[in-house]
């Protein structure tokens, strides 16, 4: 059984070290495809993209820091319906929490997924990424990472991955370990499970050579979480002083145009058709003037908190800190920062951590006899 | 009543609390004019946007009121209901709702007499409390 595989990096090019791992995959019918971040025609902005030829994955580039969009809401996808086909996807870690999450829902398929995850340093603004590749061009994802894990404050990091307290996912299938590795020499990939291990051991690569852990790198991750657990808590304390009160909440979200992004680019957002889209919320015009009347003045749009707040009671105890919904945001609300404390007290109350384990029950999808009895009810 | 008298929205199950509240009207009990009862099947169908929405619409406090574990009609909407609140108020505490503004209450078909001292009891501690500061942002 193999644990761990390091793969040659020739002259600091890992994306080679990558094609020849990916492509291997599909060459063994280890997979009938892959799902991963390519670059895109233009050569610098990068999509996840599935691929089912070999010779189709020389654009490949697993580790540019940027996701235009949630990894975990493309893949499922692909598997809302069991696939006919097994794929390897890969996906940084709150991808594949979120993914857990939608696989709960119902609305995602684990067993034919190789879950293929990586030491994640976090990532960019997709504009900030553009810069970061006109900077340092094919080095970028690299510089990113060497940057980012030295906590370079000029990075242009998202504040959602400086408080992610998740860089890296155990259970995964498979897990590239970047840290405590020279990137310029080697890329390791661990098995984690089962399966893991059994494609591991199927696959046939040359010049890969069995490996240990990298040794420094518990130490590394530990040093990573606990920054970042700072960092987290410094912001919730932040936003709870902020929004202590409605008046402080309306504050923050005075300008938020309705536009509903943060609920597109939310992975764990899982109505299928959301109530804000309904004519429940296309109120008759008279109904503004009365509102207006009530109060002397009426702000449109209108139902903004409101919004926002069914947002957290539909997903505050699923909410993996994945910072899509920030990203998608045109006003530059802290939709991230708001959830995130908000999700944390919801979590905590219910006990829950989502992404950690698909045997968890949503919290909502049962219930116990003796429970929560300080509401008073009894 | 007054403008200055509480709103109180009660969320009431058809089998037990409804049943409770008419027995407390046709038994002749007392309690306070601020509560708007609305009839639901279950109080496991209380959408948490319900709450939000009586909140947003002028409401000082909200009851949702349910079978006695055990008694659900549909065997266990109350227990939902019951992870349901906790989730909401937990939500609303940190924008400063207070505690006291949504009550979960188990109250059976016959105990009218249970139902008209909720009702006196809350409408006591929301006059304390006051109108809420979501009244004062409405519909924001």
């Amino acid at each position: 059984m193999t644990d761990c595989v390091s793969l040659p990096v020739d002259s600091g090019n890992i994306n080679e070290a990558f094609k020849g791992f990916f492509s291997n995959l599909l060459e063994q019918d280890e997979v009938q495809a892959v799902f991963l971040p390519m670059r895109q025609p233009d050569g610098v902005m990068v999509m996840h993209t599935l691929v089912r030829d070999p010779a189709h994955l020389d654009g490949l580039d697993p580790l540019a820091p940027v996701t235009p969009t949630s990894a975990a809401r493309l893949l499922s996808a692909l598997t809302f319906k069991k696939p006919g086909y097994r794929i390897a996807a890969f996906l940084r870690p709150c991808d594949f929490r979120a993914y857990l999450e939608l696989a709960k829902l119902k609305q995602a398929d684990l067993d034919q997924v190789l879950v293929i995850t990586t030491d994640c340093s976090g990532r960019m603004e997709p504009r900030d990424f553009l810069a970061l590749v006109a900077e340092e061009g094919d080095r970028a994802a690299l510089a990113f990472h060497e940057r980012a894990v030295s906590n370079d404050d000029t990075l242009a990091r998202l504040p959602a991955c400086r408080v992610c307290e998740h860089p890296v996912h155990d259970s995964a299938d498979l897990a590239f370990r970047l840290l405590g590795t020279d990137l310029n020499q080697e890329l390791v990939i661990c098995a984690q499970t089962d399966p893991g291990r059994a494609a591991l051991d199927r696959l046939d690569l040359e010049e890969a050579q069995s490996s240990e852990e990298p040794g420094d790198r518990a130490g590394q991750v530990d040093a990573l979480i606990k920054t970042r657990t700072s960092e987290r808590d410094a912001l919730f304390q932040e936003y709870e002083e902020k929004a202590s009160s409605f008046a402080g909440l309306r504050n923050l979200l005075k300008t938020c145009i309705n536009c509903y992004n943060c609920r597109a680019a939310c992975p764990v957002c899982y109505c299928r058709e959301c109530v804000f889209l309904t004519d429940t919320f296309r109120h008759d015009p008279e109904q503004y003037f009365r509102w207006a009347g009530k109060r002397g003045q009426v702000k449109l749009p209108t139902d903004t908190a409101f919004f926002h707040i069914t947002r957290m009671i539909h997903i505050g105890t699923l909410c993996v800190g994945c910072g899509q919904c920030s990203t998608a945001c045109p006003m530059d609300l802290p939709v991230m920062e708001l959830f995130r404390t908000a999700a944390h007290r919801a979590q905590t109350r219910f006990g829950y951590e989502p992404g950690r384990s698909p045997d968890e029950p949503l919290p909502l999808s049962v219930f116990e006899d003796q429970e929560f009895l300080e509401l008073g009810a009894d | 009543m007054s403008d200055q008298d509480p709103i109180i929205v009660a969320f009431v199950c058809n089998w037990c609390t409804f049943t409770a509240a008419d027995l407390a009207g046709t038994s002749r009990q007392k309690y306070p004019p601020n509560v708007r009862l609305i009839r639901m099947m279950c109080s496991g169908m209380v959408d948490p946007q319900f709450v939000l929405k009586a909140f947003f619409e002028g409401a000082d406090a909200v009851l949702i009121g349910g079978c006695h574990p055990g008694d659900c009609h549909y065997i266990n909407g109350n227990y939902k209901a019951r992870r349901r609140v906790a989730l909401i108020k937990e939500i609303l505490a940190q924008y400063g709702v207070e505690d006291d503004r949504i009550w979960l209450r188990w109250i059976g078909a016959s105990e009218g007499n249970i139902f008209a001292e909720t009702i006196r009891e809350m409408t006591e501690k929301v006059k304390a409390l006051g109108p809420t500061e979501l009244k004062k942002e409405l519909v924001a």
